[in-house]
């Protein structure tokens, strides 16, 4: 179980995120939305423990001092080592945490993510959607319990988008939290058993249950956002 | 000409402004107008006395300024982040091209400019020859300038279609050869020593003559594309993906070996490759050919032939070959992912092991060229003790390189030339000059003293080891500043 509480991050006389407060249990599937610059991002790197909150905690299954390898977290322009193949990347990255993964297995990695005839492209000349699914398959590799996703969806096709939104419920059903930053209303409400709206860095107003489908929550974006 | 004024304006003022603080924006500057005024004019004023005898010199800065870091350039023109949005704004192919050039090596021409500059008012002050032909010279040699850079920009355009980046470092083996045999030459056959010539000016006419046929040839063959778009630029190097992806590209590389990757990275990088690598062997093994002739042909030297001159002699080449493998083994290196991943430990404390190991084979085969040189060509060379000592300096050297970097890291690099941070260098500077003079106590003595040396070096290359694994926590959130930001 995740809780953020009282989190708030000031820059100078600007608040990026004030008092948010919020519990995500574990094999659950929340979506940020707001409009740029909400701070959503913000949110996600001060989870993923790359922001320094001003005020607050994050606490994970009860522990302050948690242990970072239980998040993983997919920046929203995943950054790679450009000169290596697709597989060398994966074998790279494993051996980075001393993770030893086999041929095979990455071969039955990239294949499951529809990159394995793509396997020896370097990273510079994958697509930006390619790049997406290579990024979001590095972020769970080493297993991690929560789940911090920023823009997943950018640059990926209708048959890709299907594929990530079965590969998140397989990965709900394992028991992972997953948060998800997204502008795509439809399949934020798709997807998600819960959905924060976030606004000049507060949570405005959290949707469930019947709500979450996407013209509830375009009505709530123009009711909120102006 | 309004267009690249502008854009080299703005993309200077972006350099700075990236810059964290004001403090470190107002430091740039000032590094910017040392380097490109009070070190030529500096530069200018020593070398005057020995120039002034062999103003014909001058007459090699075109060759300079054509080849003068120009896989630097080309790196800029093929791997532009902003390519499509000059192509947008209309740029030409020769205009952006001398953009992208011009963006950075505004600070060498500035340089040649200045130092001429200085050189000649020397010269009026001085009341060496007429002040009609001084002009008529300063003239010339500007537009030598000039020509060389017009040169340049159809090298580069050359060389950006059609050649491939990571082998061009090997340019710069054709600058310091070429540079390296005129001077040879002026000094066997005083091809440019103006002393002897009645009227030295005609000389200059004539090369200034012979400059500019050769451009007018170089520039026939590319007339056609005067006028074109950056499209030709991007069409080359888009021709080479899709070379490669019709399948002839090379297979993935699966090995458990961490640092058979982190070599991969470093020889796959264009603007590392294999050829800087050679080119710093070159280098450093250049230095220690000339120590081993001064030695050699100096009876001073001969008659204090010992292990005390035998040390620096191994040790200096290295310690110069250590600031060029600084950025290979640099860990911000690889930019922002370290930030990314500062709370995965593993992750960071594997990549300083690694960097460690690579500094360490780099040192330890130029420790081994070094050494087996030394043993060769100096008749009393080094007593055992003093050997385990070069090792261990090696060691320590290798090992301080990589916690230079961690002490003050740059990830917000732009171009691979601008890491590490200046104040890695220095520091590094200051930790090479304490390994070399504990080096050299400990080789001048004997005996217990010496053993007492080798054991400090051992703490030494633990406690280092033990920075290394643990400075990066309370750095990893910063950005140092770097000299190379502006410059070239």
């Amino acid at each position: 179980m995740l809780k953020i509480r009282n989190i708030t991050k000031q820059y100078d006389n600007i608040y990026a995120l004030n008092q948010v407060n919020v519990t995500i249990s574990s094999a659950e599937i929340v979506g940020i939305i707001g409009r740029n610059g909400a701070g959503k991002t913000t949110f996600l790197e001060i989870i993923a423990g790359l922001v320094e909150p001003t005020r607050g905690e994050i606490v994970i299954n009860n522990k302050k001092n948690f242990d970072q390898k239980l998040i993983g977290y997919l920046e929203d322009d995943p950054f790679f080592y450009e000169y290596l193949t697709v597989k060398e990347v994966i074998h790279y990255f494993s051996l980075m945490q001393n993770l030893s993964i086999s041929s095979d297995v990455s071969d039955q990695l990239l294949k499951e993510y529809r990159l394995l005839d793509k396997k020896d492209y370097k990273i510079k000349d994958l697509s930006r959607g390619m790049k997406q699914k290579l990024g979001f398959l590095l972020t769970i590799l080493h297993d991690p319990e929560i789940l911090l996703l920023d823009e997943p969806f950018t640059g990926l096709d209708p048959t890709n988008l299907i594929s990530m939104k079965k590969k998140l419920n397989e990965l709900k059903d394992r028991g992972k939290t997953i948060i998800i930053s997204t502008h795509i209303l439809s399949f934020a409400s798709d997807i998600c058993d819960r959905i924060l709206l976030l606004d000049r860095g507060e949570i405005k107003y959290e949707a469930e249950g019947q709500n979450l489908n996407e013209k509830k929550l375009e009505a709530l974006f123009s009711e909120y956002i102006k | 000409m309004k267009k690249l004024i502008i854009y080299m304006i703005l993309s200077a003022k972006n350099l700075i402004q990236q810059l964290e603080g004001k403090k470190k924006r107002n430091l740039s500057v000032f590094f910017l107008i040392v380097n490109a005024i009070v070190i030529p004019v500096a530069f200018g004023m020593i070398l005057y006395p020995v120039l002034k005898f062999h103003s014909g010199l001058f007459l090699l800065i075109p060759i300079i300024v054509i080849l003068l870091d120009i896989d630097k350039a080309v790196y800029r023109v093929k791997y532009s982040e902003d390519m499509k949005q000059l192509h947008n704004l209309k740029f030409s192919l020769f205009e952006y091209i001398i953009a992208k050039d011009l963006s950075k090596y505004y600070t060498r021409i500035t340089f040649i400019f200045m130092f001429l500059l200085s050189f000649f008012m020397l010269r009026i002050v001085n009341h060496d020859i007429p002040i009609t032909v001084i002009s008529l010279e300063m003239i010339s040699f500007i537009m030598l300038l000039m020509i060389g850079y017009c040169m340049r920009i159809y090298f580069i355009l050359f060389l950006s279609l059609f050649y491939k980046v990571y082998v061009l470092s090997i340019f710069n083996y054709f600058l310091l050869g070429s540079v390296s045999f005129f001077l040879y030459l002026n000094y066997k056959f005083h091809i440019f020593s103006t002393q002897y010539l009645q009227h030295p000016i005609l000389y200059n006419i004539l090369a200034l003559t012979l400059y500019l046929i050769i451009l007018w040839l170089i520039r026939l063959p590319f007339r056609h594309l005067h006028r074109t778009s950056i499209q030709q630029i991007y069409d080359s190097h888009k021709s080479t993906v899709l070379f490669k992806r019709r399948g002839l590209d090379h297979k993935s590389v699966i090995s458990n070996s961490k640092v058979k990757y982190e070599l991969l990275l470093l020889i796959r990088n264009p603007p590392v490759s294999i050829g800087v690598i050679l080119l710093m062997v070159a280098l450093s093994m250049g230095l220690f050919g000339v120590m081993i002739f001064i030695i050699e042909n100096n009876n001073d030297f001969t008659n204090y032939k010992n292990s005390a001159l035998a040390y620096p002699l191994v040790m200096l080449p290295g310690i110069i070959t250590s600031y060029m493998i600084q950025p290979f083994v640099s860990f911000d290196l690889d930019g922002k992912m370290m930030q990314l991943k500062k709370n995965n430990d593993v992750f960071i404390l594997n990549k300083i092991v690694v960097k460690e190991i690579i500094s360490l084979i780099f040192n330890l085969i130029l420790f081994g060229i070094y050494l087996t040189l030394t043993l060769l060509f100096l008749k009393k060379p080094f007593s055992l003790l003093s050997m385990i000592i070069v090792f261990f300096s090696y060691v320590l050297i290798s090992i301080s390189i990589v916690t230079s970097t961690i002490a003050f890291p740059n990830f917000k690099w732009n171009f691979f030339y601008e890491i590490p941070s200046t104040l890695s260098k220095i520091l590094l500077a200051v930790v090479l000059g304490g390994i070399l003079l504990i080096g050299i106590a400990g080789v001048l003595a004997d005996g217990y003293f010496s053993i007492l040396v080798i054991i400090t070096q051992i703490i030494l290359i633990i406690f280092l080891l033990m920075i290394n694994r643990s400075l990066w926590k309370k750095t990893i959130h910063k950005n140092f500043f770097s000299f190379r930001l502006l410059r070239e």
